[in-house]
């Protein structure tokens, strides 16, 4: 199946069998390396995109569903200002997630400030209940969350005096 | 020996009358919502995809939600934060609780009514809530000239052994729940049931009560690999007590529901045994804690 959609910005093509989950095709054709490999079946939490903007995990889309539409990795999150802003947040409070599970915790937070820029400690928490690693303890995740939350705020409210 | 090399067609219907079509015509295709199939499956990659893939995400139809002044209806491709988001002030709490337990926003964003429900060989949130509920559930097959639709009642969409009961030539499209106020509304959801489905338990409760009295209560467990259980033997025990439930009156209630939970003693695992009654017992004592609260 030929299908075409964009990666980090850049439209891309490629050649696959329809039934290939998305992530093995961003591992395997785009050397994705911030995705990885865990259960495939949505459990692990570690194959974390941006897909339309909304964080969704890469093992639950087949291929197909991609055709046409806009992903984003870690590889190029991390470029952003938002990332900066999680990891300002993150490392106030010593929040250093494994290399293993990074990127996918970098990006669940994004989608937790996304859709509530002020997020409760529940919510933190039951956003982040599906991923598996547990490098960070629990509190200090919410902590540096709502820490990242405190600086987003600024920058939004910077951005708008200017 | 080599295997199959061809690569599976995949079909984008825009219409129910090209879906309903297609699915006439490859009644063996897999049908693409939003994933929940996959999680439900212990080694889902390489797994057996047919030839055909039929993916539902065009079909506006399939997302709609929609109320009138006794029912609400939703389409089988809802997600479950959109069913939260849109209903969340019309749905009943229990039903709500239900749906946002279902898994986390990364996974509700996903994942879909239908899907949910028809996972061939396993019963999950979704499925526990509605059963307390009168529910229909439309089915339609046929040709695009000659849609045939049928509503049938949630409870008939499952064999008694648990399995699914769709023809092969028909789809889930829509979901009506009548709107029904209970006083007492109670979920649980007691391990993971995608993750370990011999081991979790989901736990439902709709009752009405007055000042003194319970005048209806319902009460549903469901055994992901085993199907969905309601007893009227359990549901009388309470039905008609008053209230507070005394402690030999919960005693009453709780041993008819071991009773009834040891017909099935071949197909439910001890800890979902333990856990149903825990639950069970659990629930009554907080009607109890919100009766005396007032």
């Amino acid at each position: 199946m030929d299908l075409t959609f964009t990666l980090n910005g850049k439209q891309v093509s490629c050649n696959v069998s329809a039934d290939t989950p998305l992530f093995r095709t961003l591992m395997d054709t785009f050397n994705i390396t911030s995705i990885k490999h865990g259960c495939s079946r949505g459990m692990c939490g570690n194959c974390v995109i941006l897909f339309n903007g909304k964080p969704r995990l890469s093992c639950l889309i087949p291929v197909f569903a991609a055709a046409g539409q806009e992903i984003i990795t870690y590889e190029r999150f991390q470029k952003t200002r938002e990332c900066t802003t999680i990891v300002r947040g993150f490392s106030d409070v010593h929040v250093m997630p494994c290399e293993y599970c990074a990127p996918s915790k970098m990006l669940i937070a994004f989608g937790i400030l996304n859709s509530n820029p002020e997020p409760e400690k529940e919510e933190i928490l039951e956003s982040y209940s599906f991923n598996a690693c547990s490098c960070v303890e629990p509190n200090k995740l919410v902590q540096g969350v709502m820490r990242a939350a405190v600086y987003q705020g600024r920058r939004k409210s910077y951005d708008r005096r200017k | 020996m080599t295997a199959e090399s061809r690569q599976p067609a995949v079909f984008e219907p825009t219409t129910m009358g090209e879906l309903v079509e297609l699915r006439h015509r490859m009644p063996k295709a897999t049908i693409w919502a939003g994933g929940t199939g996959l999680m439900s499956r212990y080694y889902p990659y390489p797994y057996p995809v047919s030839r055909e893939i039929i993916h539902l995400k065009y079909v506006a139809d399939l997302s709609r939600i929609s109320r009138t002044e006794r029912y609400l209806e939703i389409g089988a491709m809802a997600t479950f934060e959109h069913v939260l988001k849109t209903g969340r002030h019309i749905l009943p709490p229990v039903l709500a609780r239900a749906i946002a337990t279902a898994g986390p926003p990364i996974i509700s964003s996903q994942a879909t009514m239908g899907g949910n429900l028809c996972i061939p060989d396993l019963r999950l949130n979704l499925a526990s809530g509605l059963s307390l509920f009168s529910v229909l559930v439309e089915l339609r097959g046929g040709r695009s000239q000659s849609i045939q639709g049928r509503w049938i009642p949630f409870n008939k969409l499952y064999q008694k052994e648990g399995g699914l009961q769709i023809k092969e030539t028909e789809i889930l499209t829509r979901i009506r729940i009548s709107f029904d106020e209970g006083d007492f509304q109670f979920f649980q959801h007691i391990g993971f049931p995608y993750r370990y489905p011999n081991d979790s338990v989901l736990f439902a409760v709709f009752a009405r009560h007055g000042d003194s009295s319970v005048s209806d209560y319902r009460v549903s467990i469901t055994i992901p690999r085993v199907g969905i259980f309601r007893d009227r033997d359990v549901e009388s025990a309470v039905s008609n007590c008053s209230l507070p439930l005394t402690a030999s009156e919960i005693r009453l209630a709780s041993g008819q529901l071991r009773e009834s939970l040891q017909n099935y003693s071949d197909r439910i695992t001890p800890i979902q045994y333990a856990r149903s009654v825990r639950a069970f017992e659990r629930s009554l004592s907080l009607l109890n804690t919100k009766v005396l609260g007032r």
